[in-house]
C-alpha cells in the first residue's frame, strides 16, 4: 500500500474542492493508495463531508483563516500583509508537518498552496525524504495599485527569494503543477530585473489545466438538477455566496439591503445569502422573502443551476461559475492582489462575470446590476474538465 | 515615536499568564504554554528585545514541553525601573526564580540569547538543584570589546558603525541605534519580518530604560566564568552561529568545553539562528531537551 500525505491551503474553501478531486483521480489511477489529510478549519468541514481521512495531528495546526479574518477590514484584506504577517503561525505549521513526516514515512507529500511547506522545504532542504508535489494557482505576490515604496520593495523580494530558492533546489519540487493554463498568467514581471512571471513559470511549472471540484458533466440535466435543489422554473434564482473565509459579511450585508430593491425590478427574485462556514446566520439581517443559509455543501451544485450569482473575487466560486456558464457578479476584496490581479485577469480571458467595486456600489446599484444580468445567456470561453485527471496523471508517475 | 503595526494572530496563546515579584517592587510578567512533562524555561533577553523574541519556538516546544517565558525587567509586559541596579544580574536570578515558584516549577530546562548567557550560568550553578539542563544560544558571559569601548566613549560628534553601541547616540537616535542592531543581526537577504520583530519590540521600550539596564546587568570575568561552568552537573548545549559573526564567538568554545556540555555549530547560518532559521534551532533546541529531560 502507498501513502499520499496531502496538504491543502485553508484559506477559503476553493482549494479543498479541487484537492479532492485530484486525491479521488489519484486513487483511480493509483490501486491502494491511501490519502491522509494535514488539514484545519475550514478545509475540514469538506474533508470530513467527503470521507477523506484526516491526520489525528491536524488538531494542533495554528489556524491561518482565523488570522486572515483577523487582518481584515469592511471588504478590505490585504492579503500580501495578512500573509506576511502570518510568519509565526507558519513556522509552528511547518513543525506539526516535520513532526508528522519525521515520525510516519510517506511515500508522497503534496501541498496546495501550502506555503510553509514549500518555503521551509527550499531553507532546509535536507529535510524531504518523499517525493514532492507543490500546487498553485498564481506565481508572484504583486503589489496593489495604492502600494507604497516598502510594499513594492517587499513583493519583488519575496518573489526573488522563490526565485533563489528554486534556482538552488531545482529538483525539490519533484513535480510543481500551474492549475491553470499559461494564457492565466499575468503579463507582469516578478519585479525589476526579475524575469516575466510567465516565462519563469512556464520554464518551472507544468499546466495540467484548470481543476475543477466537480465535473459539469456530472451535474446531468439543469432543470432536473433545478427541480432536484427545489427552484422552481419560474423562480429567478440568486445566489449570494462569499466562500468559506470570514472575510465577506460586509458584502452579504450589502446584497442584503439590495435583495428590496432587486425584488422590485425583478419580481421572480429568489434570493439565497449563504454565510459560509465561518460567518454566524444569525449574525446577518433577515427579511422577508430573503432566505439566509449556512454552510451549504456542495454548493457548486446550486452555483450550477443558479440564475445569477453574487460572489467575491476568490477563484475557485468564480470558475465554477464561469464553467458552468452563469452570469455572476464579482467583488473583488480591497487590497487583495490575487483577487484584484491574477483571477480577474483570468476571468477576463474567459470574458466571464461582471467585476464590481464594493466602495462604488451601493444598495441601488446591485439592484441594478441583479436586473440586468440575471438570466442572461452569456459567451464564455469553455473550460477544460479534466483537469484533476491530468493532474492525478503527473503526481501519480512518482509513485 | 514609530507608529507599530498591531500584534498578528499568534500560533499559540498562553495557557496561563501573569506576573511574579521578590520584593523589589518590580513586576516581571510570565506566560506558560503547553502541559508537558517537563519544563522549559526561555530566559528573558537584553530588553531591546521582549520574551516574544522566541516566537518560532514556543509553538513548536510545546507541544513536547511545558515551556515558560518571561519578559526582561525593562521591557514587553514587565515593569521599566530606572536605576541601574535593579538590573542586576542577581535581580535577574530572583526574578526568574519568582516565576519558577509562580509556576509551581520544580526545576526547569533553560535557554538563554548572547548575554544572558550570563543569566542562565548564574542560575545552574547557584541554583542547581531547580535547574533540570541548560542551552546556551550564542552565549557571551564576559564583556567584550567591540561592545565596551564604543558604550564607555562617552558623547561624540558621529557616530559610525559600533560607535552607535553607546549611550549617547541612543538618546539622541534611538531609531537610528535600533536600526544599526537590527540590520547587523539580520543582514541575511530576506529577512525583512525578522527586521519587524526587533524593530516592533525595540519601540516598547525607551533607550532611557535601555542603558540603565545594560549598565547594571553584571558580565563575569572571563576565568570565574569557565571555572563556574565547570562545576554545572546538568547537561550542557552550546549552539554558535556559523554565518557572519556580529558579536565574537570566543565564548562557545571554551564554554562547551569547560562545562562538558555539547557544542553544535549552525554551519553557514546566522548570526540569530532562531528567528531567521527557526527550524534549524527548533529541531536542535527539541532534540537537546527531549534527551535531557529523558536522562533526568
Amino acid at each position: 500500500m502507498k501513502r499520499a500525505l496531502y496538504v491543502s491551503s485553508p484559506i477559503g474553501l476553493g482549494h479543498a474542492q479541487r484537492d479532492v478531486a485530484i486525491a479521488r483521480e489519484l486513487r483511480a489511477q493509483v490501486p491502494d493508495l491511501q490519502v491522509d489529510w494535514l488539514a484545519q478549519d475550514p478545509v475540514t468541514r469538506v474533508l470530513e463531508a467527503e470521507g477523506e481521512t484526516i491526520h489525528p495531528a491536524s488538531v494542533h495546526l495554528a489556524s491561518e483563516s482565523g488570522h486572515f479574518e483577523s487582518e481584515s477590514a469592511e471588504h478590505d484584506l490585504h492579503c500580501f500583509h495578512a500573509w506576511r504577517r502570518m510568519d509565526e503561525i507558519l513556522v509552528a505549521n511547518f513543525m506539526l508537518f516535520h513532526d508528522v513526516v519525521a515520525e510516519d514515512r510517506y511515500d508522497l507529500w503534496i501541498a496546495d498552496e501550502g506555503w510553509e511547506i514549500d518555503y521551509f522545504l527550499h531553507e532546509h532542504p535536507g529535510l524531504k525524504n518523499a517525493p514532492y508535489v507543490w500546487l498553485t494557482d498564481f506565481v508572484g505576490l504583486l503589489p496593489v495599485e495604492d502600494a507604497d515604496d516598502y510594499e513594492r520593495f517587499l513583493a519583488r523580494d519575496y518573489n526573488e527569494e522563490m526565485v533563489e530558492h528554486v534556482a538552488a533546489s531545482p529538483s525539490l519540487r519533484d513535480r510543481a503543477l500551474f492549475v491553470g493554463n499559461e494564457e492565466d498568467i499575468v503579463p507582469e514581471a516578478l519585479g525589476e530585473r526579475l524575469p516575466m512571471i510567465a516565462d519563469w513559470t512556464r520554464e518551472h511549472f507544468e499546466f495540467p489545466g484548470y481543476v475543477s471540484g466537480f465535473q459539469p458533466g456530472q451535474l446531468g440535466d439543469r432543470g432536473a438538477l433545478r427541480a432536484e435543489l427545489g427552484y422552481a422554473e419560474d423562480e429567478k434564482v440568486c445566489i449570494v455566496s462569499v466562500g468559506g473565509s470570514g472575510v465577506g459579511a460586509s458584502l452579504l450585508r450589502r446584497v442584503i439591503a439590495a435583495h428590496p430593491l432587486a425584488k422590485q425590478r425583478v419580481p421572480e427574485l429568489r434570493m439565497i445569502v449563504v454565510a459560509g462556514p465561518r460567518i454566524d446566520p444569525g449574525s446577518l439581517p433577515q427579511a422577508d422573502g430573503l432566505e439566509v443559509r449556512a454552510y451549504v455543501h456542495n454548493l457548486y451544485r446550486h452555483l450550477a443551476a443558479c440564475d445569477l450569482a453574487v460572489v467575491q473575487g476568490g477563484l475557485t466560486t468564480a470558475m465554477e461559475l464561469t464553467a458552468n456558464r452563469r452570469p455572476f457578479l464579482y467583488f473583488p476584496l480591497k487590497h487583495h492582489f490575487e483577487q484584484r490581479l491574477h483571477v480577474a485577469w483570468r476571468l477576463d480571458r474567459y470574458g466571464a462575470g461582471r467585476r464590481m467595486e464594493y466602495d462604488d456600489a451601493p444598495p441601488e446599484l446591485i439592484a441594478d446590476a441583479i436586473a440586468e444580468e440575471i438570466g442572461r445567456e452569456v459567451d464564455y470561453a469553455p473550460v477544460e474538465i479534466d483537469g484533476a485527471r491530468r493532474a492525478a496523471e503527473r503526481i501519480a508517475d512518482l509513485l | 515615536m514609530i507608529e507599530l503595526a498591531p500584534e498578528p494572530t499568534r500560533a499559540h496563546y498562553p495557557d496561563q499568564e501573569g506576573y511574579a515579584e521578590h520584593g523589589d517592587g518590580v513586576r516581571v510578567f510570565y506566560e506558560v504554554h503547553g502541559d508537558g512533562d517537563a519544563t522549559i524555561c526561555l530566559l528573558p533577553p537584553w530588553p531591546l528585545m521582549t520574551s516574544r523574541s522566541w516566537r518560532s519556538q514556543v509553538p513548536y516546544l510545546c507541544r513536547h514541553f511545558r515551556v515558560i517565558t518571561v519578559d526582561p525587567r525593562g521591557n514587553g509586559r514587565s515593569d521599566r525601573p530606572r536605576e541601574p541596579r535593579a538590573y542586576s544580574r542577581a535581580a535577574h536570578v530572583a526574578d526568574v526564580l519568582a516565576v519558577l515558584d509562580a509556576t509551581a516549577t520544580d526545576r526547569a530546562m533553560l535557554a538563554s540569547i548572547s548575554p544572558r548567557a550570563a543569566l542562565a550560568l548564574a542560575l545552574a550553578v547557584e541554583h542547581p538543584e531547580r535547574v533540570q539542563a541548560v542551552a546556551f544560544i550564542t552565549p557571551q558571559l564576559w564583556r567584550i570589546g567591540e561592545f565596551v569601548r564604543p558604550f564607555t566613549a562617552g558623547r561624540r560628534e558621529r557616530y559610525d558603525g559600533y560607535d552607535k553601541f553607546n549611550p549617547s547616540y541612543w538618546k539622541r537616535d534611538y531609531e537610528g541605534f535600533v536600526w544599526w542592531f537590527a540590520s547587523r543581526a539580520f543582514p541575511h537577504p530576506h529577512s525583512t519580518r525578522q527586521l519587524e520583530h526587533l524593530y516592533e519590540e525595540a519601540f516598547q521600550t525607551d533607550p532611557e530604560t535601555l542603558i540603565v539596564a545594560t549598565i547594571g546587568f553584571d558580565m563575569y570575568e572571563r576565568e570565574e566564568a569557565l571555572a563556574l561552568a565547570a562545576t554545572i552537573r546538568s547537561p550542557v548545549l552550546v549552539t554558535q552561529n556559523g554565518g557572519d559573526a556580529f558579536w565574537p564567538k570566543d565564548t562557545s568554545g571554551p564554554l562547551a568545553e569547560a562545562s562538558g556540555g555539547r557544542l553544535h555549530v549552525f554551519e553557514g547560518l546566522g548570526p540569530v539562528v532562531g528567528a531567521r532559521w527557526p527550524v534549524a534551532m527548533n529541531l536542535v533546541l527539541r532534540e537537546f531537551f527531549a534527551s535531557a529531560a529523558e536522562a533526568a
